[in-house]
């Protein structure tokens, strides 16, 4: 579904991407996870066709984002990290910008505008960032693109708001579609991210199934002060470590991940990681 | 599907904009109206003899003012990160958008400009008239006889087909210019104005040593010389690309420059 290839990209003079490549196929959901400047919201906004490859190739279902074809945008939808929205009622944004969405769900968008317990009628610039911000990812998951790209979806979000946009996210995941969602909040997504992407300066660090990982690696915690012989990484915790360590045995893995500490793991521990992970290949 | 034009999408996208501006037209067409109000009271006032031909000018420099402040917005959600993204992953070609802008500036912008123009006109010439009248010798009224031309009154039409280039200007320079764009956009005119009166005056002059142009003819200082003359017929082109040249050309400067714009 997207394709890159060698992507080069920089502002002015500060390399971005030098060479990066990435394939991203439909009926997943992929955590983009990165610290902050390296080029999360940069390769979002070039899939998109709002900055222009440097260099390099940018596929998104056949078409070449940067040409910004109504065919292609009818197609993807970003819910991005600052937005904009007109000083107009919810029914009106809905009256205008919907038609240029063939997919769009009207039925869903109210449900999910219900859902995240937001008022039909209310004026889109009165309401708050995070009633603004539900109201954004509603529209989105109405549009029912083949790929849709969020870029800190949960940043602003209360708690239960949280809850709500997971649970409303399960509901939306399709085999049809693509949806890849940057963030730093991984506990947030824990439960609904089936590919995790790591990024560092530019390059992609990580790029594992979540069932690969269960298979490959097992979190744990140990109440001993001494920790497993092969532990890849582990943290101090107050009564004991956390540890991440090779699955011996597949069977035995309880499936937890810990994505904050794989994603601590990949950065620190890159070598111990990538060893695991070449040697299942 | 056509990627560059769908006459069902640019109507979707013409009604988004008015929906979405609606409120925003309605403040500006009432603050035109207070504007276009205390202009004639300034003429009302100052002037026993009230001439409409004062009515003509103001109009030509309000129109070429207010609509080049109105053109250089055009392209305000691209100056803004979040508003540009918006506005540029919106699923309608570039020319839609563009040709949305151009509506809205072009024929929009005119015909709301001249109709508030026309109604201050009508109320402040009502008000002249009966001053006139109920004080004939103290105040006179003078209408525009447009039988009997003076001043501008025969080029005004030239003047209204520059507009549209002046406006284009402002529209290509609200893309081009990431800020204060109509600042930018009035030195770059300011700055080829100058530049064509310094051509015409001096560097024609001095390339063209013995000659002195006249209108669309060459002519030498000696008077028994020859005299060059252009075709009539490339005469009458010239005159009308050079009139209405100028809106297609930035219209397409703006085209590509959306094309490329990135954010």
């Amino acid at each position: 579904m997207v394709r890159i290839d060698s992507l080069e990209f920089a502002y002015k003079k500060k390399a971005v991407f030098e060479g990066l490549n990435l394939e991203l196929k439909a009926g997943h959901i992929y955590g983009l996870l990165g610290k902050n400047g390296t080029g999360k919201s940069t390769l979002l906004r070039t899939m998109m066709g709002l900055l222009f490859p440097d260099n390099g190739i940018v596929n998104v279902f056949g078409y070449t984002p940067s040409r910004r074809q109504p065919a292609f945008l009818q197609e993807v939808f970003m819910v991005a990290e600052e937005f904009y929205f007109p000083p107009v009622s919810v029914e009106k944004y809905v009256k205008c910008n919907a038609p240029f969405y063939p997919a769009f769900n009207h039925e869903q968008f109210w449900y999910l505008l219900q859902e995240f317990e937001i008022p039909r009628g209310n004026q889109l610039d009165q309401m708050s960032y995070g009633q603004k911000k539900k109201v954004l990812i509603a529209f989105a998951l109405s549009c029912n693109t083949r790929l849709l790209l969020m870029d800190e979806p949960t940043n602003g979000l209360d708690i239960m708001s949280k809850s709500q946009f997971r649970k409303v996210m399960a509901g939306v995941a399709t085999e049809d579609k693509c949806i890849i969602i940057s963030t730093h909040q991984v506990r947030d997504l824990e439960t609904l991210i089936d590919f995790i992407t790591i990024m560092d300066n530019g390059t992609i660090r990580f790029h594992h199934h979540i069932e690969q990982i269960q298979r490959i690696l097992q979190f744990g915690f140990s109440f001993e002060k001494t920790l497993p012989e092969d532990t890849i990484y582990s943290e101090g915790a107050l009564t004991g470590h956390a540890f991440i360590r090779k699955v011996e045995n597949s069977k035995e893995n309880t499936g937890k991940i810990d994505l904050e500490m794989l994603y601590k793991a990949v950065n620190l521990k890159g070598d111990a990681i990538y060893a695991a992970f070449a040697a299942d290949v | 599907m056509n990627q560059l034009f769908s006459l069902k999408r640019w109507l979707q996208l013409m009604r988004r904009h008015w929906i979405e501006n609606s409120k925003f037209f309605l403040i500006s067409t009432l603050a035109l109206l207070g504007v276009i109000a205390i202009a004639y009271l300034f003429l009302l006032a100052n002037n026993h003899h009230y001439e409409a031909y004062s009515e003509l000018i103001l109009y030509l420099i309000g129109l070429y003012l207010v609509g080049s402040i109105f053109a250089s917005g055009a392209f305000d959600p691209l100056q803004k990160k979040e508003r540009g993204m918006a506005y540029l992953t919106l699923p309608a070609s570039h020319f839609e958008k563009l040709l949305t802008q151009i509506f809205f500036n072009l024929i929009f912008f005119t015909l709301v400009y001249s109709l508030c123009f026309y109604a201050m006109s009508e109320l402040f010439e009502f008000i002249a008239k009966s001053r006139a009248a109920a004080e004939p010798l103290k105040y006179h009224f003078k209408p525009l006889d447009w039988k009997n031309p003076y001043g501008i009154m025969d080029i005004t039409h030239y003047f209204l087909l520059i507009f549209f280039g002046v406006q284009a200007l402002f529209l290509a320079g609200s893309i081009y210019f990431k800020r204060f764009s109509f600042i930018f956009t009035t030195i770059v005119l300011a700055l080829f104005v100058m530049f064509l009166g310094y051509y015409l005056n001096r560097i024609q002059g001095g390339l063209l040593k013995g000659y002195y142009g006249s209108g669309a003819s060459l002519r030498t200082l000696d008077p028994s010389a020859k005299i060059y003359r252009l075709p009539a017929a490339m005469v009458f082109t010239l005159k009308w690309v050079m009139l209405l040249g100028w809106a297609p050309l930035f219209w397409l400067v703006a085209w590509f420059r959306l094309r490329e714009k990135e954010i």
